[in-house]
């Protein structure tokens, strides 16, 4: 038994966590019992607490690269970089590809649904189970990988997940649990090529990959040359490096096109159920996608970067266009554009809206990530007027708030 | 030589390439001007300190030297760079040149030490310099005992002299100081910046261009005094080019008086003549 248990605790999350897990599904179970639900003349029984598996299957799948994978965990991997720890030795608190415990674990989990929940009253199918662990988990090691600057493989596992996603809204779990089994083998080429290169990684903060900021090259030189204050954040002699290189962009507009069409084509699905009429998912999902990606370029752009006249002052000088500043709104506005010129040709011309509006998202991304001026560009020759950003002030937000 | 408000000076006339040149610069928040036309040479190894009433654009002025603001019209160059012209040119100024503001923002959770760490490191100071200068500095300013503090448990004063210590750290040829005499500064703070303000700019050939209400200061230490009024240079040069202008062989607060507020001692007596 001990045995067993030591086996197993390679990846069972900590024993608290695994604890509360049961209570709560004990709980639920409980509380809720069996609601009995008549569709169309037969009793269903439906469990909540089915409910909870996924979940369940889902976080696990999460915890599992990120507790265990060094780039998440700073001091962990702090402390790898001062043993002769590399790639090709096992990590010490754990592995990150999946191993044969996984496999168990997700047995047992479909075990119970199958027994507790079975497919008629679970609503969907207990290998499901097994394929949202299976999708939290690469996407999650998607993370890890472009982090490690491994972005082939996380692109390739982006793209394939979308295309997990939209086989299980097809109801073609199996197929969806291939496509994830091909997933996971590009996933782990390209966590064996990152693990050789962790020597490279220079110990740089999540913080600081995700913001670009420079990392520290030796103990000496580590200090903080990020969140530095006013002025110096912004008129830095060295900016941090900023903005998307080409190929990411494509990239990255790509992916966003496939996943507006992957997600459009399952709520399409699940529109079509209720007898509702379908299409018009896709255009919301383009909607919010390109809104919030205008949204967040202007925000990226602005914040900190204000115009040099507001509104009242260009009113009052009539000068209502800036050119120098006003430059900033062209990709916006553009991306806009395309996708009020999407509507317009879906009504004129009766485009089907799942092949229209993802290439529209596309085509909006593709403005958005590479239209011009660069983010650098921009901060270093704008016509704008320096305002100290509040993402900037550190410990001076919290008094001003 | 004394400059006129209106740009008697081209780069042109000038014997050597100014270190900073302001050309009709004009700036305005919203509808209201706030600079118009602003024509200014300063010197390498120069101490340049603007005066004039409060509002009357001073700290404008510094702020569109610094690539702070972009002004509506005219330009500003730095040792032969225009301001925002190119990256290059920007990335070029931006080594050369540090901004501190009035009122910085500090990090506040983070120690004066790594502060000046930090700010030294973007700067591209190499480690040992940077150590052996932050030492120093805060050796300077009275900070040793402090260093190690994060710079919230800092009084307004000390505040501000880690701030002048970050602008001293970077080593920077031309500094941009906004009132760096005010904010709390204790004698002997001031004492130790206006000395070292002096030797930067004599011994090193820095450039300084500072603005500061306090005539004594900018009287003691400038060797160019640029006036300020209604948007526009009234004045520039060094004491005895104001003196002359303005016709009076006293200090330069009374230089002062005839060329911004001559109303200021009309002012007085009015007020005295009607206390009842």
């Amino acid at each position: 038994m001990n045995r067993l248990r030591s086996w197993i605790r390679v990846v069972l999350p900590h024993d608290a966590a695994l604890a509360v897990s049961i209570a709560i599904y004990l709980l639920m179970d409980f509380v809720f019992g069996g609601l009995r639900i008549d569709d169309e003349g037969r009793d269903v029984v439906f469990r909540v607490s089915g409910l909870f598996l996924p979940i369940a299957a889902c976080l696990y799948g999460g915890y599992r690269v990120y507790l265990l994978h060094p780039i998440f965990q700073n001091s962990y991997r702090e402390w790898l970089s001062r043993t002769p720890w590399s790639g090709r030795l096992p990590l010490p608190l754990g592995p990150v590809h999946l191993v044969t415990q996984d496999a168990v674990l997700m047995l047992c989990l479909t075990a119970l649904a199958l027994w507790r929940h079975p497919p008629v009253a679970f609503g969907f199918d207990p290998l499901s189970i097994p394929l949202v662990f299976l999708m939290t988990y690469e996407a999650s090691v998607a993370v890890s990988l472009a982090l490690a600057k491994e972005k082939t493989a996380a692109y390739l596992a982006a793209f394939g997940i979308g295309l997990m996603l939209r086989l299980w809204s097809m109801h073609l779990v199996e197929w969806s649990l291939l496509t994830g089994a091909a997933v996971y083998a590009a996933l782990r080429y390209g966590l064996h090529r990152s693990f050789a290169q962790f020597a490279n990684w220079n110990s740089p903060t999540l913080y600081q990959r995700l913001t670009g900021s420079a990392a520290p090259t030796s103990t000496m030189t580590r200090a903080p040359t990020d969140a530095l204050g006013w002025p110096y954040d912004q008129l830095r002699p060295v900016p941090p490096h900023v903005g998307i290189a080409s190929r990411d962009g494509l990239i990255l507009s790509l992916l966003t096109g496939w996943r507006v069409y992957v997600v459009g084509a399952s709520f399409e699905s699940l529109g079509g159920q209720f007898n509702r009429p379908t299409g018009e998912e896709f255009a919301v999902l383009a909607c919010c996608v390109i809104v919030v990606a205008t949204v967040v370029r202007l925000g990226r752009y602005c914040a900190g970067y204000l115009p040099p006249l507001m509104l009242r002052g260009r009113l009052a000088m009539g000068r209502l266009i800036i050119p120098q500043y006003d430059k900033v709104t062209v990709a916006s506005l553009v991306a806009l554009g395309i996708f009020a010129l999407a509507i317009a040709l879906e009504r004129h011309l009766l485009i089907a809206p799942a092949a229209l509006y993802p290439i529209a998202t596309t085509g909006a991304m593709l403005v958005l990530l590479g239209g011009g001026p660069s983010l650098r560009d921009w901060r270093l020759t704008g016509g704008h007027r320096l305002a100290p950003g509040i993402h900037y002030s550190e410990g001076r937000l919290w008094k001003r708030l | 030589m004394i400059i006129r408000g209106f740009g008697f000076c081209s780069p042109q006339a000038s014997q050597e390439l100014p270190m900073i040149n302001i050309v009709d610069l004009t700036q305005h928040y919203g509808v209201r001007p706030i600079l118009s036309g602003v024509n200014l040479q300063v010197p390498t190894g120069t101490l340049a300190a603007i005066l004039g009433p409060n509002g009357m654009g001073k700290s404008t002025l510094l702020a569109a030297v610094a690539g702070v603001l972009t002004p509506q019209k005219g330009y500003v160059e730095i040792n032969g760079r225009r301001r925002k012209e190119s990256v290059e040119a920007e990335l070029e100024i931006r080594r050369q040149t540090v901004y501190l503001p009035d009122r910085p923002w500090l990090p506040a959770q983070r120690t004066g030490r790594e502060f000046l760490l930090g700010v030294g490191k973007i700067y591209g100071i190499s480690d040992e310099p940077l150590f052996d200068h932050i030492n120093r500095v805060v050796r300077l300013f009275d900070l040793e005992a402090l260093a190690h503090s994060p710079i919230s448990s800092y009084s307004a004063g000390q505040q501000k002299k880690i701030a002048l210590c970050s602008a001293l750290v970077t080593r920077a040829e031309v500094l941009l100081l906004d009132e760096p005499f005010s904010g709390g500064l204790d004698p002997s703070g001031i004492l130790a910046l206006k000395s070292v303000l002096r030797r930067l700019t004599r011994e090193h050939g820095a450039t300084v261009l500072m603005t500061t209400p306090v005539p004594e200061i900018a009287a003691d230490l400038a060797d160019q005094l640029v006036i300020l009024r209604d948007g526009a240079i009234a004045v520039a040069g060094s004491l005895d080019d104001l003196r002359q202008f303005a016709d009076c062989e006293g200090d330069l607060s009374e230089v002062l008086e005839r060329l911004v507020s001559p109303e200021t001692l009309a002012h007085l007596e009015q007020y005295f003549a009607e206390t009842p």
